[in-house]
């Protein structure tokens, strides 16, 4: 029965995202249990939990397990720190939890950088092993491809979750889960699971022993932050990345550099719609069953300053590099020097942290740098308390423009590809082409307008906005549903933009 | 709120969205022009995706590709006559050929192309020995744009008959990014194309070999315009032995002047009016080659070619954009004067893509085409040509992924024109998988075709590369075994 096992199997051409008709049916049969068994909230947690489990598994298949082993031995060791009174036994279990939550992390993201890295540096031919694969093929005869190391989608989020549950612990700033159920519905949480935002454990643990509970203000804010979601991801994130960005980053040096540009800056766009329309989905759909996540996006390219961009900009991460990294390096207690350099140094992890190349580091860096120039600079800036509109204007304009331009390392294929496309920009500008561009990938544009306006609207009106909604009664609600999806649908079934040329 | 009003709420709207996909016309509602309302049909909203196609599996997950090709993992080639000397060679090509048989998809050849072909590879297997350079004309649209599928095919004839260098490019490309050699200009130098929209400035159809030129300024005031190429180290691509400058100058007493590595310079004077080619010889590596033009009133560049003193030399001619019927509607003189100086041995022809959106006539791009390859066949009589089909391509149905209508149309088209003018046919759409298959490509991980669901990044393009490899090796190895 082919239908049964596109339910229940793992297909790693279909992994099941808020985007796909597959995962909204996944959730109306949560829905469905949920309304049944929310009032128990033992069975409610572990509910959530198995689907949880389950939602990982037709995501990221037999890696569930990493998941299942992570939380059984976070949950162990979170005990044992918990329990224990001498500092030293506390300080290994933390060291403990902290390796194992890194070498996980290394092994499945940063093999294939570490062993290249290597390779290059001392010109050797080392090959990666996946010796979990080699172990398992051995111990229970398995055929896995022990030639390459997938990287089970979501490790970073939830390995940074443990760690910030563990550490907190350690810190004595939270109370253990009170059992290893709860701890695993709070490390999965499916909403959250794969793409965050990144949830402290002060956060929602509290949630897990509270009784379900949603005002119609928060049903109507749910519904609307998801079709807003749904909106910038499909709409505007997938038809300008589809019929305009991923050719041009696919082959820079193919394009004119005016091209190269509009990709660039249509790739601020689609990052910030694709990124925040996922969490906005999640956010909303977790608070459909009463559990409040944090925000973690709020207008970012009304940013202000780079430090100002970073308080906007996934800041679940920029929160939890503050807290776990930046001030157990010392912060901006140790000296002006000492600052800039912790700075640096959590930059550029967390520019690893997105992924494991040398352009995130350098992504990472140039952000690093972007931090210590303003810090100083605003001690010179004549206008940094300024709060005339023209001087505002101008700074998110020159903000927007450095962390665009820094969007190049972060999204290009390869370094190679990042030099071509500053080069064609440089010395293959082509202006004369311009307006033939404009006018052949006219719906590109607009969609990149209209996402543009969108973002740097007055948040009044969005306000003003999202309280007509709240406020409408439940079957205008409905039919306002409806009519976002159909014009979604627009956007998703458009035919594909023909290749078009501008020079020859 | 309780979770059950939740799910009341969502089943209304999946309930009335399914309604909607039931009435909502399946052809959707047009609102003139290319506007047009779509809602998913109720058997598109649960179709399941075809199976995907176990060949084209196969293909992608047993591809050693890489995005470079002179890279060591893709040098899979056929036979390495070079490093095999103490090797009973022909039980080695027919153990290869054995095994070719089960993967590779095969050339389609008429009656009388076969020995066109052999005599292809008689010349490519006697170059080394009688001291010449047989050239591979591969021509295309923008599937071989960046050296794209030519740099594999390069690569790997020149592995197997010798050879070396990047082949012919015009003295300013479209776009920079030749894999073998970074570049630079100085001086106002303006590309004409005889492909896409022409420049109604210019009062002749002379386009050479590479369908475009470069109009080179005029030195009479301010620095001489200059080309420099900068080769990229350790590519069998980036070591050439022979320059060659086609050029028209507008006066006599035109100069060439060519700096080599910052250190030689050999100033090529007393160019005549007219068609000129310069051919050099180098005795030494040349990694940097500078070449400034001291024409009085101008001229124009129809190509610069870095090639070895013997051996097989391929040349990428991508011509964005067209369909492959640029040849009637060039001059002959200066294409036929050309052709004959590179000695060409084969000529493949890569076109089809441009068509298939727009075809309403199969039949009229068949006549049209045939017509070219015919020019061909009289400009070049003798010289084996391999037209490729075009690859498959996706475009939106009912919002679902599908392979264009038009495409198989325009294949049997092209395969036809081939077939009938004697010329040898390779059928790339059939060769990745046929219908849908592009998709498979595009979801390979790292992907093997663009978002576009039509072009090739440089791994896909060296995977299909390799295979139309494959197929033409396969007719070498029974040439050999004859």
């Amino acid at each position: 029965m082919p239908w049964l096992s596109d339910i229940f199997l793992f297909n790693p051409e279909k992994p099941l995202i808020f985007t796909q008709l597959y995962f909204w049916i996944f959730y109306g049969v949560v829905l469905l249990v949920y309304s049944i068994i929310y009032k128990d909230r033992a069975m409610r947690n572990a509910f959530l939990f198995l689907v949880s489990l389950f939602f990982y598994w037709k995501t990221s298949g037999l890696f569930f397990l990493i998941l299942v082993f992570s939380t059984f031995a976070n949950y162990y060791i979170g005990n044992w720190i918990h329990r224990s009174n001498r500092k030293s036994s506390r300080k290994i279990g933390v060291a403990l939890s902290v390796f194992i939550n890194l070498f996980m992390l290394s092994y499945f993201k940063y093999a294939y950088l570490f062993v290249g890295s290597v390779n290059s540096l001392f010109n050797t031919d080392i090959k990666v092993v996946n010796h979990l694969a080699l172990w398992s093929n051995n111990l229970t005869g398995t055929h896995f491809d022990v030639s390459v190391i997938l990287l089970p989608v979501g490790i970073s989020f939830f390995t940074f979750q443990i760690m910030s549950y563990v550490i907190d612990l350690y810190r004595r700033k939270v109370d253990p889960v009170k059992n290893v159920m709860d701890f695993g519905f709070y490390v999965s949480f499916f909403p959250q699971l794969v793409a965050g935002p990144i949830v402290r454990a002060s956060e929602f643990v509290p949630q897990i022993y509270k009784r379900y509970s949603l005002s119609k203000e928060e049903f109507g804010y749910a519904i609307f932050i998801i079709m807003k979601g749904l909106f910038k991801k499909i709409f505007i994130g997938d038809y300008i990345a589809v019929n305009f960005i991923d050719r041009i980053f696919a082959n820079p040096g193919g394009f004119s550099g005016f091209e190269n540009l509009m990709a660039l800056y249509g790739y601020s766009l689609q990052v910030y719609v694709d990124f925040s329309g996922y969490t906005d989905i999640a956010i909303g759909v977790a608070l459909l069953m009463g559990f409040r996540l944090p925000r973690n996006f709020n207008s970012p390219y009304k940013a202000t300053n780079v430090g100002n961009f970073w308080k906007r900009w996934h800041i679940s991460l920029s929160t939890w590099l503050k807290d776990y990294l930046y001030i157990p390096l010392g912060g901006n207690r140790k000296g002006r020097i000492m600052t800039d350099v912790n700075l640096m140094i959590t930059m550029l992890l967390g520019g690893l942290w997105h992924g494991a190349s040398w352009q995130f580091m350098i992504w990472g860096g140039i952000n690093g740098l972007g931090l210590v120039v303003y810090k100083m600079w605003k001690k010179i800036s004549p206008y940094e308390h300024s709060n005339h509109w023209a001087v505002r204007l101008w700074k998110i304009f020159i903000t927007f423009q450095f962390i665009t331009f820094t969007r190049i390392w972060f999204r290009a294929d390869s370094m190679e590809h990042a030099n071509e496309l500053i080069r064609q920009v440089a010395t293959s500008f082509n202006a004369s082409i311009i307006p033939e561009v404009l006018a052949s990938y006219k719906w590109v544009f607009l969609v990149m307008l209209l996402g543009y306006i969108t973002h740097w609207v007055s948040n009044k009106w969005k306000l003003a906005l999202l309280n007509w909604y709240i406020k409408t009664p439940v079957w205008a609600k409905v039919l306002i549903a409806i009519v976002v999806v159909f014009v979604i649908y627009q956007s998703w079934s458009a035919d594909l933009q023909p290749f078009i040329y501008f020079q020859f | 709120m309780k979770p059950l009003r939740i799910l009341i709420f969502f089943l209304a709207v999946f309930g009335l969205l399914l309604g909607m996909s039931v009435i909502f016309p399946k052809e959707g509602i047009s609102l003139g022009g290319e506007m047009k309302l779509r809602f998913a049909s109720s058997s598109a909203l649960f179709a399941r995706d075809s199976a995907a196609s176990v060949y084209t599996d196969s293909i992608i997950e047993h591809a050693m590709v890489t995005d470079d090709p002179e890279s060591g993992m893709i040098d899979t080639s056929f036979v390495h006559i070079d490093t095999v000397p103490n090797i009973n060679l022909d039980s080695i090509i027919q153990a290869r050929i054995d095994s070719l048989r089960k993967t590779v998809y095969p050339l389609e050849i008429p009656k009388g192309a076969g020995k066109r072909l052999n005599t292809f590879f008689a010349a490519a297997e006697s170059s080394v020995d009688h001291e010449e350079v047989i050239r591979i004309l591969h021509y295309g649209d923008s599937q071989i744009e960046n050296d794209r599928m030519t740099s594999l095919l390069r690569y790997r004839f020149q592995k197997v008959f010798g050879g070396s260098g990047c082949g012919m490019v015009p003295a300013i490309p479209l776009y920079f990014g030749n894999p073998a050699f970074r570049e630079k200009y100085e001086g106002e130098w303006i590309r004409y194309t005889g492909f896409g929209k022409r420049d109604s400035t210019i009062d002749h159809n002379c386009y050479g070999l590479l369908t475009c030129f470069t109009a080179v300024p005029s030195a009479k005031e301010g620095p001489l315009p200059a080309v420099e190429f900068e080769f990229l180290p350790g590519r069998r691509a980036s070591r050439f032995k022979e320059l060659n400058i086609f050029l028209h100058a507008y006066v006599d007493s035109g100069m060439v002047i060519a700096h080599f590595n910052d250190t030689i310079t050999d100033t090529i004077a007393t160019l005549k009016d007219g068609y000129n080619h310069i051919k050099r010889h180098l005795d030494f590596r040349a990694e940097k080659v500078k070449l400034e033009f001291d024409l009085a009133e101008g001229g124009r560049v129809y190509g610069i070619s870095f090639d070895p003193v013997a051996g097989v030399q391929v040349d990428n001619i991508a011509m964005r954009g067209s369909s492959g019927l640029e040849f009637s509607r060039t001059d002959r003189t200066v294409l036929d004067t050309m052709l004959h100086a590179v000695n060409p041995g084969l000529i493949i022809m890569q076109f089809g893509g441009n068509v298939v959106p727009y075809m309403t006539n199969a039949a009229f791009y068949k006549g049209t085409f045939k017509r070219e390859l015919k020019i061909l066949r009289i400009i070049s009589p003798g010289t084996p040509i391999i037209v490729i089909g075009p690859s498959d391509m996706s475009t939106k149905e009912d919002g679902l992924l599908t392979t264009y209508s038009t495409l198989e149309p325009v294949r049997n088209a092209l395969r036809e024109a081939a077939l009938e003018t004697g010329c040898t046919f390779w059928d790339m759409y059939a060769a990745m998988g046929g219908r849908n298959s592009i998709q498979d490509f595009v979801a390979a991980d790292p992907p093997l075709a663009t978002s576009d669901y039509i072009h090739f990044p440089p791994r896909g393009a060296n995977l299909l590369a390799g295979m139309f490899f494959d197929a033409v090796m396969l007719e070498y190895g029974k040439y050999r075994s004859q």
